[in-house]
């Protein structure tokens, strides 16, 4: 649309989901400032506002709710580039989740596998896709089957046991979505109707129940699962004294790999910070309205590592 | 486990991974001081604790045992062999836990056999695991070739996959929605063997494929389109058949028919299609990225649906 002097993008590694857990953690104000500083760097970036039911991108963007939205494109009435509207900041296009309409809001796997495929051709640099609050099938599968996934949290224990949960869900589902390819669905399914007497308590123990059926076969499906390797945003986190909330993202990505073999990543965390709360009253995002306010120096770098690490990890894939 | 038949050098490969294994529990480097190991030790136990507010409800309480349980013995053995910590640093470690110095695991610790360890996998799996392996379980006496510090009792079957799942299979794409558990309720119970969980590139990069001298070897040329008909050139040039290919990666052959036949609607989704193309690459010996990539920019491009 606005920008088409620059190279066909990299095809993969550019969709990346935003999820994790409780809601109000800061998802879609997250979401949309790294859109925003992203399309400010020069990327051509879609934002995707995947909240079915509870959309309100628009409202932190600033810009009035489109007519046509996400569920125009589900009910097969307009195509994806029809959707997606120009925002007034360059570089960035916009796809409303704000639907009105029961039966798109609760797509199913085919519905979200067909507008993940038309998400993938679409013609820019990177795609954000913002999940609703929850571990429920609509946020798990984006977050899945996107390129990257990005979990934000606060330090907060109400927060921290959503992350954990939403973590393992996700696991479970797409251990669920390659059982059919190894040929592990009835071991699995044995294994998950006795995991008190096999031991399963944690996503490693279910590999291990793998590996000790046939270790190459665990092997094989434990390269697959490596793949999962989502990454941590600590939101509002606190620096001051004897409180280091920096270390609660070092403990969560720690405690990920020992205890439930997940490869979870720290992206980094953002300070608490007052522009935050003005710039959602005044509907627009705080990295246009305060470019030097602490936390958008913070976000502004954390963009920067999110794109370093999508070419990083398609490459090591 | 009756592993006392395995050599010495095995013993000592064994000795190592066990060690490696006690080092990621704690988190810490090989080497690592006594103080550091104390360190290491009580943020791991404030962690399983939910002290700290990172570990909040991450474990179950069985799950939580068995990982205090699992961090209690790697403490225990990273310390006989720790060099000790200069004596300034001394002050440093202070004690925040309360179930540091005697723990109760600990002198239940002290009845259980020495070689229970040997395996590498930490007693919790043992004592979890113990009513269904069942004391008749025969040890493997067959020497493993590939991979000495592992004896891989296999049961006869199970290099064919259980086949239940043989007929949804043809019909369905692989990445499915939340299975349905109405599975028979008479599948036999995972035989459980073991093993010390190994890092996937050891496990599955070594194959035993049947290879055309390199120059008969069909090859990517620059330029060239990687689609199905490429990876079934490469694949046949190389001698290996659907079935051999299947064993080696362990993926289903209809995925991999799926894959060669262009049969998109059949084809995982793309984040697991990347995996399984990765692994094909392996086995034939070929750019990994190369093939993926191609691949999947390929189905980008010819895929689309609707």
């Amino acid at each position: 649309m606005v920008n088409h002097t620059q190279p066909v993008p990299a095809k993969a590694g550019r969709i990346i989901a935003i999820g994790g857990g409780k809601g109000g953690a800061g998802k879609s104000i997250f979401t949309t400032n790294t859109a925003v500083a992203l399309a400010q760097s020069g990327k051509r970036v879609v934002l995707v506002d995947a909240d079915l039911g509870g959309a309100n991108v628009h409202t932190i963007l600033g810009v009035t709710p489109p007519l046509v939205t996400l569920s125009d494109f589900i009910g097969r009435r307009a195509s994806l580039e029809d959707v997606a509207i120009q925002t007034p900041i360059p570089n960035l296009r916009f796809v409303s989740g704000a639907l009105d309409d029961v039966q798109a809001a609760n797509p199913n796997y085919q519905q979200k596998m067909r507008l993940l495929r038309h998400i993938a051709s679409m013609e820019c640099d990177v795609l954000m896709l913002d999940l609703g609050a929850g571990t429920g099938f609509n946020t798990v599968d984006f977050f899945l089957l996107a390129d990257a996934g990005v979990l934000v949290v606060l330090p907060e224990p109400t927060s921290i046991e959503n992350a954990y949960r939403f973590l393992k869900a996700a696991f479970l589902r797409r251990l669920r979505a390659i059982q059919r390819a190894f040929a592990i669905k009835d071991l699995i399914d044995v294994a998950m109707r006795n995991r008190n007497a096999l031991g399963i308590h944690t996503p490693a123990d279910i590999l291990r129940i793998i590996d000790e059926r046939d270790h190459e076969l665990g092997a094989a499906v434990r390269q697959q699962m490596a793949g999962f390797s989502p990454q941590l945003v600590v939101n509002q986190a606190i620096v001051d004294g004897d409180t280091d909330d920096r270390q609660v993202a070092e403990d969560m990505a720690s405690a990920c790999r020992r205890f439930f073999g997940i490869h979870l990543r720290v992206l980094g965390t953002l300070p608490p910070d007052d522009a935050v709360k003005r710039a959602v009253r005044a509907r627009h995002p705080f990295i246009l309205a305060e470019p030097h306010a602490p936390v958008s120096v913070a976000l502004t770098q954390m963009s920067q590592r999110l794109m370093l690490d999508a070419s990083r990890t398609e490459r090591a894939a | 486990m009756e592993r006392k038949d395995t050599s010495q050098e095995q013993a000592e490969d064994v000795a190592d991974s066990n060690s490696q294994r006690w080092c990621e529990i704690l988190d810490v480097t090989p080497g690592a001081n006594t103080v550091e190991l104390k360190a290491a030790y009580d943020r791991a136990i404030a962690l399983i604790d939910g002290k700290s507010v990172g570990g909040y409800l991450m474990l179950d309480p069985i799950a939580a045992q068995a990982a205090r349980d699992d961090v209690e013995r790697a403490y225990q053995e990273l310390k006989q062999t720790a060099p000790v910590a200069p004596k300034a640093d001394e002050g440093d470690a202070k004690p925040t836990s309360p179930t540091v110095e005697h723990p109760d695991e600990m002198d239940a610790e002290k009845s259980v056999p020495e070689e229970r360890y040997s395996s590498g996998v930490p007693r919790r799996v043992m004592r979890i695991l113990a009513p269904v392996v069942g004391p008749k379980d025969p040890p493997s006496k067959e020497p493993a070739k590939k991979r000495p510090t592992i004896a891989i009792a296999k049961p006869a079957a199970v290099t064919e996959p259980p086949c239940a799942g043989e007929k949804e299979r043809a019909t369905t794409s692989a990445a499915s929605p939340e299975a349905s558990t109405d599975a028979p309720e008479a599948l036999p119970v995972p035989a459980v063997k073991l093993l010390p969980s190994i890092p996937p590139e050891r496990a599955v990069g070594e194959v035993n494929v049947i290879t055309a001298p390199d120059e008969e070897r069909f090859v990517i040329r620059d330029g060239d389109e990687i689609n199905g008909g490429l990876i079934r050139r490469l694949r046949e040039s190389r001698g290996v058949t659907i079935e051999d290919l299947a064993k080696t990666t362990k993926v289903q052959k209809s995925v991999l028919r799926a894959i060669e036949d262009q049969d998109f609607d059949a084809l995982p989704a793309r984040v697991y299609l990347r995996g399984f193309l990765t692994q094909i690459a392996r086995v034939l010996k070929v750019d990994r990225k190369r093939l993926a990539d191609g691949y999947l920019d390929f189905v980008e491009r010819h895929g689309s649906r609707n």
